[in-house]
C-alpha cells in the first residue's frame, strides 16, 4: 500500500484552522516540519494543492514554490503538486517539473487540474460558466501528450558532459517534438535534460463523469478516488488507485468521535472520513489492500492527527523516487530507437 | 556613512564562463541537483549578499533545430530554484525571472505572492519580455512579438499584478478562531481590469505579500526597455561594461523616472560582473587563459551569432569581425550587442576574439586580477555613480564564488563599503527600498 498525505497549513477539515495551533496562512517552517514528520513516520508522498483538501478555498498558495521549499528539508519522500492546465502552457509545466525532478533526484509528481473552478474563471478573463467536459478533456489530452514528449525530447544518454571532447550534450539524442495540435503548437525540444524519473509521476483526481473517467484511466499513473468502490473503474494498464480519507483520530474511539462532532459543529465536511483510534485506522488501511493501491490521508487537524498517525502506518517501503514509492517502472523515452 | 554596495549572486549551471563545466575542479553531473544551488546560496548568505538571481530561457540552445554540442545548459526553472534555496537561508533575497509574454498575470501574481509569504518577504521578480523566435515556437507562435507590443503587454501585466497584490488590506486576514471569521470580505477589494491584452476580475486569493510587492527587477536596456524601467523597475540588472556608459545609462533611466512620478533615489542598478581572481595579477591571467583554452570555437561562434542575430558560421575565425555588415542589417540591437560592436571597431577584433568575449561572460563585464584590484574597480564604479553594486557572475561554481566571498567581501568591509550583517530579513531592507503599493 502506498500512503500519501495531503499537506495543508492547518488540516483538511474546514474547521481545522479554528482548532489547530498553526496559522491558517502557511509558513515555510511549519510546512517543512510537517513534511519531515511525514517522512519520518513512513508516508510515501506529500500531495500539495489537491482541490477540496484544505480548510478554506482562500489562502491557497501556489503549490510550486511550496514543493520547491520542501526539497532541501526532506530526503526520500515523494512530492506532488497540482497545476492547472488552464493557467499555463505545456512548455512551462514540462520545464518546471523537469527542474523539480532534477533538484529532488526524482521525487516529484504533477497533478494536472483539468478545469478552473468557476469562482476563479474571471481572474483569467472568462465568465463563470463551467467548461464543456468533452472539450477540456481533448485539451488536457493534448497538454499531457506534449508534456510527456518534451520530457522525452532528451533521451537518457543525451546529457553527455564529456569533458575531454567538450561534448556537453549529444545533439543526436535530442530532437524537436514538432507538435501541431488543435489547442497547442510546440516545437521543442525542452531546455532541461530528461528528468531523473524519465517522466515525473502523473497523478489525477477521479472526475466521476464517464467521458473524463475514460481519459483519466488512459492517462494517469496514479488516480485519486473519493470512494474505494470506484477503484475498479481504473483497473487498466499500470494505474495505481489511492483513496481519499479524512482522518479524525483519538486515543479512544469516544475521544475521536467527540473531536469529529466538535469540528462538524463549526463547519460541515463532505470528505469521506475515518473516525477512530490509530489501531482501528491500521485495520481499515489493511482492509483496503486488494481494493485499491493506497490511501491518501487528509489529517483533520494538524499537527494533531499527523502525530497520532505514526502508529497506524504499515512499515515504510524503501524508495527514493516517487515512481518507486508507487511501484511504477521508469518509462523509456518514446524517441529512443530500439536496436534492430 | 559611505555609500554602500549591493551585491547579487547570479547563479548559472556550472558557471558563467561557457567552458566552466570543463574545468578540472567542477563535477558537472551535479549542476541540476538541489545541493548545487543550496551550497551556492549558503556561500552567498555567508557573504551577506543582498540577493540570489536566477535567469530564465524558454528555448534550448540550438541552431536550426539541432542542439549545440558544446553549449552547456541554460538556467533551469527559477521559481523552483529560489523556493528550494529558501529552506537553507534566512535573509538572502530571491530573485526569479519570469516572462510577461508567455505567462498570464493572475497565476504569476499568485506565484510571487506565495514565494514572498513563504520566505517572509525575500522575493523579487526579474521581469522579462523574451525576445527570441525559438521561444515563440514553444508557445504556439511563429515569430516573437514585436518589441513595442511586448513592452506594452509587460506594463499591463505588471499593473495587474501590483493591483492584485494591493487587493487585500494589510489587516484583511482576521483569523478569529472564536468567531470563525477567517477573512473580512469588506477589507478585500476585487479589481476589474479590461485592457488590450488581459481581462482580470476579482481579488488575489492571498493576503498582501509581506513586502507589499515583491521587488520589481528588470534588465532591458533598449529605449523601450529604459522607458519600461523608468516606469516599474526598482532594481536593474544592467549590462554596461564601461564606466562612462554605465553613468550615461543611469542618467537616462533616472531622467525618465520623474515623468512617471518616481524618485530616482529609489532605483538600484547592478551591472553583471564576472571576476576571475588570483593572488597576483599573473595568477589571475593564467587562470583566465586556462579557462579560455577550454572554449571550443564552435560554441563561441554560435553564441556570437545568436547575440548579433547574424550567422557567422561560414566566416573564417581569424577574419575581422564584420561589424559594418552586421550593423547594416538595421536590427534593434541589445545594449550588450552594441557594446561589443563598438569594442570590435575600437580594438579591431577578429571573429575568434569576439566569440571568446561572448563565451567568457556573455558580454557582461569581466574583471581579471587580484581581490584588492577588484575591490578598487567596484569602489570606483560605486563612487562615480556607475552602479549601486554588482550582480556577481562567477566563472565557475563553487570555487570562484568562494574566492569572492572569502577574499573580496572582507576588503569591501574594511573599506566601509559593504555590510557586515543583515539589517532586516526582507529584500527591500537589504536594497534599502521603500515598501510599495497601497497602504491600508
Amino acid at each position: 500500500m502506498t500512503i500519501t498525505l495531503s499537506l495543508t497549513p492547518t488540516g483538511s477539515h474546514p474547521a481545522s484552522w479554528r482548532l489547530s495551533p498553526l496559522p491558517p496562512l502557511a509558513n515555510a517552517r511549519d510546512l517543512r516540519d510537517i513534511a519531515k514528520t511525514a517522512e519520518r513516520i513512513g508516508i510515501d508522498a506529500i500531495l500539495l494543492g489537491v482541490p477540496g483538501a484544505t480548510a478554506s478555498d482562500l489562502l491557497q498558495f501556489d503549490p510550486l514554490p511550496m514543493l520547491g521549499a520542501l526539497i532541501a528539508a526532506t530526503q526520500s519522500i515523494g512530492l506532488c503538486a497540482s497545476w492547472s492546465i488552464d493557467f499555463s502552457e505545456p512548455y512551462h509545466v514540462a520545464r518546471v517539473f523537469a527542474t523539480l525532478d532534477h533538484l529532488s533526484h526524482g521525487r516529484t509528481g504533477w497533478m494536472p487540474l483539468l478545469s478552473t473552478m468557476p469562482r476563479l474563471r474571471p481572474r483569467i478573463g472568462r465568465d463563470g460558466s463551467p467548461d464543456d467536459p468533452t472539450s477540456y478533456c481533448a485539451k488536457a489530452a493534448e497538454f499531457v501528450d506534449i508534456t510527456r514528449k518534451l520530457w522525452d525530447s532528451w533521451q537518457d544518454a543525451a546529457w553527455a558532459m564529456d569533458k575531454p571532447s567538450g561534448m556537453f550534450v549529444n545533439p543526436d539524442k535530442v530532437a524537436p517534438i514538432d507538435y501541431h495540435g488543435t489547442y497547442f503548437a510546440v516545437r521543442g525540444p525542452l531546455n532541461v535534460p530528461r528528468p531523473p524519473q524519465g517522466r515525473p509521476v502523473l497523478l489525477m483526481s477521479d472526475p466521476t463523469e464517464p467521458t473524463l473517467r475514460t481519459f483519466v484511466a488512459e492517462t494517469a499513473d496514479v488516480v485519486l478516488v473519493r470512494d474505494a468502490t470506484d477503484a475498479s473503474a481504473f483497473k487498466v494498464r499500470e494505474v495505481r488507485v489511492i483513496v481519499d480519507l479524512l482522518v479524525v483520530l483519538g486515543e479512544t474511539e469516544a475521544t475521536a468521535q467527540a473531536r469529529a462532532e466538535a469540528l462538524d459543529a463549526m463547519a460541515p465536511s463532505d470528505l469521506p472520513r475515518f473516525v477512530g483510534t490509530p489501531a482501528q485506522l491500521a485495520d481499515r488501511i489493511a482492509a483496503l489492500k486488494g481494493v485499491c493501491g493506497g490511501v491518501n490521508l487528509l489529517p483533520a487537524v494538524l499537527p494533531f492527527d499527523l502525530d497520532l498517525l505514526a502508529g497506524a502506518l504499515p512499515p515504510a517501503r524503501k524508495a527514493t523516487t516517487m515512481r518507486e514509492h508507487f511501484g511504477l517502472r521508469r518509462p523509456a523515452s518514446q524517441y529512443e530507437r530500439v536496436p534492430a | 556613512m559611505k555609500k554602500q554596495l549591493h551585491l547579487g549572486l547570479f547563479i548559472y549551471p556550472a558557471g558563467h564562463h561557457i567552458a566552466g563545466w570543463r574545468h578540472p575542479a567542477i563535477d558537472p553531473r551535479g549542476i541540476a541537483s538541489v545541493e548545487y544551488y543550496t551550497s551556492a546560496a549558503k556561500a552567498a548568505e555567508r557573504g551577506k549578499f543582498d540577493l540570489f538571481f536566477v535567469g530564465d530561457m524558454l528555448a534550448a540552445r540550438e541552431r536550426d533545430g539541432r542542439l549545440i554540442r558544446e553549449g552547456g545548459l541554460n538556467n533551469i526553472d527559477s521559481i523552483s530554484i529560489c523556493s528550494a534555496i529558501s529552506a537553507v537561508t534566512e535573509c538572502l533575497g530571491l530573485v526569479a525571472t519570469l516572462s510577461t509574454t508567455y505567462n498570464e498575470p493572475f497565476s504569476i501574481a499568485e506565484r510571487f505572492a506565495s514565494l514572498d509569504h513563504l520566505t517572509g518577504g525575500r522575493a523579487g521578480w526579474n521581469i522579462i519580455t523574451t525576445a527570441n523566435d525559438d521561444a515563440a515556437w514553444n508557445f504556439g507562435a511563429k515569430t516573437h512579438m514585436e518589441k513595442a507590443l511586448r513592452y506594452e503587454r509587460a506594463k499591463e501585466f505588471v499593473d495587474i499584478c501590483t493591483a492584485l497584490w494591493d487587493s487585500w488590506d494589510s489587516d484583511a486576514l482576521v483569523a478569529d478562531r472564536a468567531s470563525g471569521m477567517l477573512v473580512d470580505p469588506a477589507r478585500i477589494h476585487p479589481i476589474d481590469h479590461a485592457g488590450r491584452f488581459f481581462r482580470v476580475q476579482g481579488a488575489s486569493e492571498l493576503p498582501r505579500p509581506p513586502q507589499g510587492w515583491p521587488v520589481l527587477v528588470q534588465a532591458g536596456g533598449s529605449p523601450a526597455g529604459i522607458d519600461f524601467a523608468a516606469q516599474v523597475a526598482e532594481t536593474i540588472f544592467a549590462a554596461q561594461v564601461k564606466l562612462d556608459e554605465a553613468v550615461a545609462f543611469r542618467a537616462k533611466v533616472a531622467g525618465r523616472m520623474p515623468i512617471y512620478g518616481r524618485d530616482p533615489a529609489t532605483l538600484r542598478i547592478l551591472p553583471g560582473l564576472s571576476p576571475i581572481l588570483g593572488s597576483t595579477e599573473a595568477e589571475a591571467r593564467r587562470k583566465e587563459a586556462e579557462l579560455d583554452e577550454l572554449i571550443l570555437p564552435a560554441v563561441g561562434v554560435w553564441m556570437l551569432s545568436e547575440q548579433m542575430s547574424y550567422r557567422l558560421y561560414e566566416t573564417p575565425l581569424d577574419a575581422l569581425f564584420p561589424s559594418a555588415e552586421i550593423r547594416a542589417t538595421g536590427q534593434a540591437f541589445t545594449p550588450r550587442a552594441v557594446s561589443l560592436l563598438d569594442r570590435a571597431d575600437r580594438e579591431g577584433l577578429t571573429v575568434r576574439a569576439c566569440a571568446n568575449i561572448v563565451a567568457k561572460s556573455r558580454s557582461h563585464g569581466t574583471y581579471v586580477g587580484t581581490p584588492e584590484g577588484l575591490a578598487d574597480h567596484m569602489q570606483l564604479w560605486l563612487e562615480a555613480g556607475g552602479s549601486d553594486g554588482f550582480n556577481i557572475m562567477p566563472a565557475y561554481f563553487p570555487d570562484e564564488l568562494d574566492v569572492f566571498v572569502d577574499e573580496v567581501v572582507p576588503i569591501l568591509r574594511r573599506r566601509g563599503l559593504f555590510r557586515t550583517a543583515y539589517d532586516g530579513v526582507m529584500l527591500r531592507d537589504h536594497l534599502n527600498l521603500p515598501r510599495q503599493g497601497r497602504i491600508g
